[in-house]
């Protein structure tokens, strides 16, 4: 007795289609068995589906061997969301049709209760994408919006806390079941299919802060400004409690939202990365992720030995990875972030899977100008030659040169912090971003850092005074061949934010200014950045 | 004053192959000071004091304790003479011994010259002025900034740097000198000249090696052992008409050059710095026993040599800027600038630049500073 359901695994950030065959076959010695490339939370659904048909009144096929394939067989199935598709089929492929049941009448043996029968054919056009409890109910898994998305021609029955998800995958027909009995005695039409529970309110989204808390920082602020109109890497260098942090964590405040196919790929990585999303929508608002220090290489890159993983790059997909000190951040980590800052995704290869995850991201860092944290103020740095080396080391050159804004903050004075002047608002800031969003995208580029080199003179055009500017600039040395064209790019978003059409003298003098070099590497005669 | 008297000794006859082989495998020897090292080639012709020593047969050193001597026969198995001249020709290495053409001058009357000098470089280090810039290696910022600014202004005036090519103020003088004139670079090094020591100064070393003189008392391949740093410091201060200590610790191998200095009556400067400053201790004592405050770079040039060439006019920018005026000569915060002038960030910002770019403005992190 066969039967055969569909349901979805992941891939990646992608689902993937499973077919669910359960073959149930008496007379030969009882076992269990499940094939077809499972990892270990999917083999151990056969201890959750036994439990869960016994709670629910199921009768366990006595004496019969019972095999699950889970095709395509090559593929890896990880995770637990294959537990109804499986208990369903055991149901179904148990339940006798009628000249079995004749047979089993003429044998003498009792007749198999309605309420344990699921005719197989019920299963068709219906995925199955929920865990088990041992109690029967239906739990939800990571990742709804994709497995959903792999099965979305089809009826999906999800756990009634996914239903939400389900819907914004864009499926067909979702339905939600609280039970296995519940699921059953739906698909035969005994039951009515519940209602989908209604969505939280929106009222649980983590506010961002506003951008008028801040006083003074005229120059960071300009520079947070830049960032989030050109999607350009910010570095903030400064003392501590200078507000670096303060002013990285009100970045997402001024970005504008993520556009529909952005949102998508981050709201999945969110699911698949069990992050949850927001109650009623994707994600819109742009994601601000800050790991610890701490974090280790497979932690910020992704990856992983038995079940791969997004990392915290891929989680700041479409927003704002902050990294506060980075100076303490383990130098290998740091240099595994250069190549997908570059290419705006990151291609993981484990012995056995290989996948892609999307990591487009803008990068804001923060760190001490060194490790007395006065270098570049007024106050003389308190710091020998040779802690500020061992400090610099700590810092690879090929990842700064791949952050375009760099401002050094100063604490603020008394007068600022004890001044009721308020900063302007994050919305008075974001209505310039996103204006000059517009005329980066009038362009056919999302973002102004997107530019390449050789567009540059078509489409960020300078003045006579701002070429002899960038002249005197390269002939004395601050400014590298490799840094001109970045410049540009800046110098563009400025005039963008000022309305140019024509790069003026001024916006490159701020993009040169904000490409000057950390203060601990003119400190150090470091020729490299 | 000095215990010193100009010395007479005879020039080393090493004009053979052999003889300057046998002169360089000598250099080489463990522990072996130049004043041992005079006795050694004060007997007889090099080669022959060479068998010598290789048969155990060098003289007693007069004082007690262990002799550095007794390892000196098992060493000299290791070595063959021979390879090393070869391999000092290929690496372009000049041997001079005290007599020879190239030995420089200012050695040549030095009361204790090293008796061969190795080089690498072009420059001969004929009769011109020369002025040492030494310092701590663990020097502050404003060191490396004094030093850097030394000795490009020396450079640019025509006058050899001389220096120990540390870290620190050593490595910022050559720096200095290199920016404006990399031939004005003369580097005593504490052991050969191939042993790049610190590290991060290879890219001064290869510099200087181009272009001005890199000097060693002791031959390619040789450790930069403790012992050899105070020997070091004595070419340094014979080298030089005058002797300026950046920054300084209360004790120091700088002090130790400031001493051979005194000795050979030379002058000596110092910078004086922050009294609480532990890398100014040392320079802020010099001067109140006595060694010239350095805070005029035209009384240093006037002390060390009469003028080479027209001297530089400190050029009047003729800038006219609200900017200056607002900055003065002291540091001021970027942001302190925006307050009170009263103008927007990005008005600042671009007279800082043009600021930058004529010459006159320099920033420094979040600070910027007048410099013209």
């Amino acid at each position: 007795m066969l039967s055969s359901s569909a349901s979805a695994t992941l891939r990646g950030i992608d689902g993937q289609r499973v077919r669910v065959e359960v073959h149930v076959v008496t007379g030969v010695l009882p076992s269990f068995n499940v094939v077809g490339l499972p990892d270990a939370s999917c083999r151990e659904a056969r201890d959750r589906v036994r439990a869960a048909l016994n709670s629910n009144a199921f009768k366990w096929p006595i004496g019969a061997r019972v095999t699950v394939n889970l095709a395509p067989s090559q593929v890896r199935k990880e995770g637990s969301g294959l537990d109804l598709a499986i208990a369903l089929g055991v149901i179904a492929a148990s339940t006798l049709d009628e000249k079995q049941a004749q047979r089993a009448a003429a044998d003498g043996e009792q007749k198999q209760p309605e309420y344990q029968r699921l005719p197989a054919h019920l299963l068709d056009g219906h995925a199955f994408v929920a865990e088990l409890g041992l109690d029967g109910s239906l739990r939800s898994v990571p990742g709804i919006l994709s497995r959903v998305a792999a099965v979305d021609d089809l009826t999906v029955v999800v756990a009634p806390g996914a239903a939400h998800e389900a819907t914004l995958a864009g499926a067909e027909q979702v339905r939600c079941g609280g039970s296995l009995r519940q699921v059953v005695d739906c698909l035969k039409g005994v039951d009515a299919w519940p209602d989908h529970p209604p969505a939280a309110s929106s009222s649980d989204r983590v506010a961002v802060p506003d951008l008028a808390d801040v006083a003074g920082h005229p120059f960071a602020r300009q520079a947070l400004e830049i960032a989030a109109a050109g999607g350009h890497n910010l570095l903030l260098v400064g003392p501590p409690g200078a507000g670096k942090s303060m002013l990285a964590r009100r970045l997402p405040g001024i970005l504008p939202d993520m556009e529909q196919h952005v949102a998508l790929v981050a709201s999945r990585i969110h699911s698949v990365a069990g992050l949850g999303l927001p109650a009623d929508s994707l994600l819109r608002v742009p994601p601000f992720r800050a790991p610890h220090h701490s974090a280790s290489m497979t932690a910020l890159i992704g990856g992983g030995t038995s079940k791969l993983r997004p990392g915290e790059i891929s989680c700041a997909h479409g927003g704002v990875l902050f990294l506060d000190e980075l100076g303490e951040f383990a130098p290998g980590a740091l240099d595994a972030m250069r190549q997908p800052l570059e290419d705006g995704e990151v291609h993981i290869s484990r012995a056995h899977a290989s996948v892609n995850y999307p990591a487009g991201f803008c990068l804001v860092a923060a760190m001490n100008p060194c490790p007395c944290g006065l270098l570049g103020s007024v106050e003389p740095c308190r710091c020998n030659d040779q802690a500020r080396q061992r400090y610099m080391r700590r810092l690879s050159g090929p990842l700064l040169d791949r952050i375009d804004l760099r401002v050094h903050m100063q604490r603020p004075s008394a007068n600022q912090l004890m001044s009721s002047e308020k900063g302007e608002s994050s919305q008075a800031v974001r209505g310039r971003v996103l204006a000059s969003r517009d005329k980066a995208r009038a362009r056919g580029f999302s973002s102004n850092s997107l530019i390449p080199a050789g567009r540059l003179d078509e489409l960020a055009p300078i003045s006579d005074a701002a070429r002899s500017m960038l002249k005197g600039a390269l002939a004395d040395g601050r400014l590298s061949a490799r840094g001109l064209a970045r410049v540009r790019m800046v110098a563009r978003t400025i005039a963008d934010l000022a309305d140019e059409d024509m790069v003026s003298e001024s916006s490159i003098a701020g993009a040169l200014a904000l490409r000057a070099r950390p203060v601990l590497f003119d400190s150090l005669g470091a020729t490299h950045v | 004053m000095s215990e010193f008297s100009a010395n007479e000794r005879d020039p080393i006859q090493a004009v053979t192959d052999q003889d300057q082989a046998a002169l360089v495998a000598l250099a080489g020897l463990p522990k072996l000071s130049p004043s041992r090292f005079w006795s050694l080639v004060e007997m007889d012709s090099p080669a022959k004091v060479w068998r010598l020593v290789a048969s155990g047969g060098a003289p007693r050193h007069g004082r007690a304790g262990p002799d550095a001597a007794h390892a000196w026969p098992t060493w000299c198995r290791s070595v063959d003479p021979e390879l090393e001249l070869e391999r000092h020709r290929q690496r372009s290495t000049a041997v001079l011994p005290f007599g020879h053409a190239d030995y420089p001058d200012a050695l040549r009357d030095d009361p204790d010259p090293p008796p061969v000098v190795f080089r690498q470089g072009p420059e001969r280090l004929d009769d011109r002025a020369r002025v040492a810039i030494v310092g701590t290696r663990r020097c502050t910022n404003y060191g490396t900034d004094v030093a850097r600014q030394l000795g490009a202004a020396l450079a640019e005036r025509g006058v050899d740097v001389v220096s120990g090519l540390a870290a620190g103020v050593d490595a910022a003088a050559h720096a200095g000198a290199i920016s404006k004139s990399p031939a004005r670079a003369v580097a005593v090094v504490a052991g050969g000249v191939d042993v790049i020591y610190p590290q991060r100064n290879r890219g001064l070393y290869s510099e200087i090696a181009t272009h001005g003189a890199l000097l060693s008392e002791w031959p390619l391949g040789a450790r930069p052992e403790t012992w050899r740093f105070p020997a070091r410091n004595r070419v340094v201060a014979a080298l030089s008409a005058a002797t300026v200590v950046v920054e300084s610790g209360l004790k120091g191998g700088s002090l130790y050059t400031v001493d051979e200095a005194l000795r050979r009556n030379r002058a000596v400067f110092a910078v004086p710095g922050p009294i609480h400053s532990p890398a100014s201790r040392g320079t802020n004592k010099l001067i109140a026993d006595g060694a010239h405050s350095l805070h005029d770079l035209d009384e240093l040039l006037d002390a060390v040599a009469p003028l080479q060439g027209p001297k530089p006019v400190q050029a009047d920018l003729g800038i006219d800027s609200w900017m200056l005026e607002i900055v003065g000569w002291q540091p001021m915060e970027l942001d302190r600038v925006v307050s009170a002038s009263g103008r927007p960030p990005s008005e600042v910002t671009l007279e800082v630049e043009r600021l930058i770019g004529a010459g006159a403005l320099r920033r420094f992190g979040g600070v910027v500073e007048r410099v013209a």
